[in-house]
């Protein structure tokens, strides 16, 4: 492709305009340099989701990681798109997530706010952990009772999560 | 509940950079944005039309108390050139211009918009004028502690807000401030700023422009991760490279002043004196001349309201010319129009 501001030179270097047109353009190097001094110096730019697909893409054809159950989405479409089909997809292809998330995020675990529903459960389930923790040492020490008591603690909380936990 | 062409009417004089709260001369305005998805249903390209509407009339309702003032539209009754004049105003993306269906909820003073099924369920969005990370932040908060009532998110302990795109997963959050560089574009200081900023994980965009070229030295400033730092991190880094460049603005302003001070008020009377009399005025052109008017205002070298120059910026973006005209226009009859506008707002303000 030519670059479309000279029309000579091959074009390298694409602008995707986002807060306008939504549209890409496409130009060579010295015309990028000077239509765009500021964004086309940035060659190393993180987050150019194309990049990163390219990098995605190709442990693909090795590994086939399975189909997400719920929406039907492979791993292969993902790559294409660089868009998961449902929620369900980050559990579906979890083996996969470092490879996608680390070159672009900071960390793998997040850290930041939590629904408060989630947050209640979150702490309740962190009691239970610790509850229960304590208990393996009273077993350990041979305190009985008190690992009773721990366990009848650890029940109360886990019937407040109702359910499977 | 009125149509988007009486909300565009209503709304046509208003422009965030507008308002008179804070000052907005380098930091133009901020703008935060959440992603969220409800829990057990597929990202919304994946949706039926049955279950979109499903996820649309919940948010809605989750919403209609607390912020009984909203407007609503469905993405299906805006017309082309009215949803081109609400991606200038930054209400809605570019991406959701371009969907079939969807739904918009928008504030009356435009300061808050949600987009329903987008590329991810919801898209809170609240924009201000000036640099206020914060304030901005605890407003979109506050939208999405509403929705989480009667809501449930898509949500994982490890992972936070699941999202489409793994680049918005964990908070969802996309904080960005417009920033009017000028100084630093001159003396080409912007690259090493660039790759300074990329080391720290902060995006730096040139934003305006119909076309072909980076216009106005005006440049959107966003932070790149969204997962692996906390709200907090996020808006406490990005607050602190903003000041930054604009210290750095500010310096390379002082130099500039120092060692060219004639060429520069040279540029912004040849600037104020084509804005005022051309007939005939391109994007391009235009907003190289307002950007120079509205450093020379900034340095005090010429007298003018700097909300006359934000006027001129709001109005003179494509959508916006042929939406108030009534009419798609084609690129010279544009550059007639703007001409036109520019010069009446300007002359008003002299
Ligand atoms: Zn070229
Ligand atoms: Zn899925």
């Amino acid at each position: 492709m030519l670059c479309e501001h000279c029309q000579q030179r091959e074009a390298v270097i694409t602008i995707s305009q986002k807060y306008q047109s939504g549209q890409d353009h496409h130009y060579c190097e010295i015309c990028a340099n000077q239509l765009y001094p500021f964004t086309a110096q940035i060659k190393k730019e993180p987050i150019s989701i194309q990049q990163l697909l390219t990098n995605w893409q190709a442990p693909k054809e090795r590994t086939s990681p399975k189909t997400c159950e719920t929406c039907g989405m492979t791993y292969a479409q993902f790559t294409h798109t660089g868009r998961f089909g449902c929620p369900k997809c980050y559990a579906t292809f979890a083996s996969q997530l470092p490879k996608i998330l680390r070159p672009i995020q900071a960390d793998l675990q997040h850290v930041g706010h939590m629904p408060s529903a989630m947050k209640n459960e979150y702490s309740i389930k962190k009691k239970i952990e610790e509850l229960r923790n304590k208990m393996q040492t009273a077993v350990q020490e041979e305190r009985f009772e008190d690992a009773a008591t721990l366990r009848d603690e650890a029940r109360e909380l886990e019937s407040q999560l109702g359910g499977d936990y | 509940m009125s149509s988007i062409e009486e909300f565009l009417q209503r709304t046509r004089d208003r422009d965030i950079t507008l308002a008179d709260t804070t000052p907005n001369s380098i930091a133009m305005s901020t703008r935060i944005r959440l992603a969220r998805n409800v829990a057990d249903y597929r990202f919304p390209k994946w949706l039926t039309e049955q279950e979109e509407l499903e996820i649309e009339r919940q948010v809605r309702h989750a919403l209609m108390d607390t912020y009984q003032e909203l407007n609503h539209f469905a993405l299906s009754d805006i017309a082309p050139l009215a949803r081109h004049v609400l991606v200038e105003k930054h209400l809605i993306s570019p991406h959701f211009m371009k969907q079939k269906s969807g739904d918009l909820l928008v504030s009356e003073d435009e300061t808050m918009s949600i987009m329903v099924n987008e590329e991810d369920h919801l898209r809170i969005q609240c924009l201000a004028t000036g640099l206020q990370l914060q304030e901005t932040y605890e407003r979109a908060s506050k939208v999405d502690q509403v929705l989480e009532q009667q809501v449930t998110y898509a949500f994982d302990e490890k992972l936070g807000y699941l999202t489409s795109c793994p680049t918005n997963v964990g908070t969802g959050l996309r904080a960005s401030v417009m920033l009017h560089l000028p100084a630093l574009t001159m003396t080409n200081r912007m690259n090493i700023i660039a790759q300074t900023m990329l080391r720290l994980g902060i995006v730096v965009r040139g934003i305006y422009g119909e076309g072909s070229n980076s216009l106005g030295n005006i440049y959107q400033v966003s932070n790149q991760v969204t997962l692996g730092k906390s709200e907090v991190t996020i808006l406490t880094e990005l607050q602190e490279v903003v000041e930054k460049v604009i210290e750095s603005e500010l310096q390379a302003r002082q130099a500039l002043v120092k060692n060219s001070a004639l060429m520069m008020e040279d540029q912004v009377y040849r600037a104020l004196g084509v804005l005022t009399h051309a007939r005939i005025l391109t994007s391009d052109e235009a907003a190289t001349n307002l950007s120079r008017l509205r450093l020379g205002i900034d340095m005090k070298l010429i007298d003018l309201p700097i909300k006359a120059v934000n006027q001129c910026i709001s109005c003179m973006q494509p959508g916006f010319l042929q939406y108030y005209d009534g009419q798609t226009l084609p690129a010279n009859d544009r550059d007639i129009l703007r001409a036109k506008l520019v010069r009446e707002t300007l002359q008003q303000a002299i």
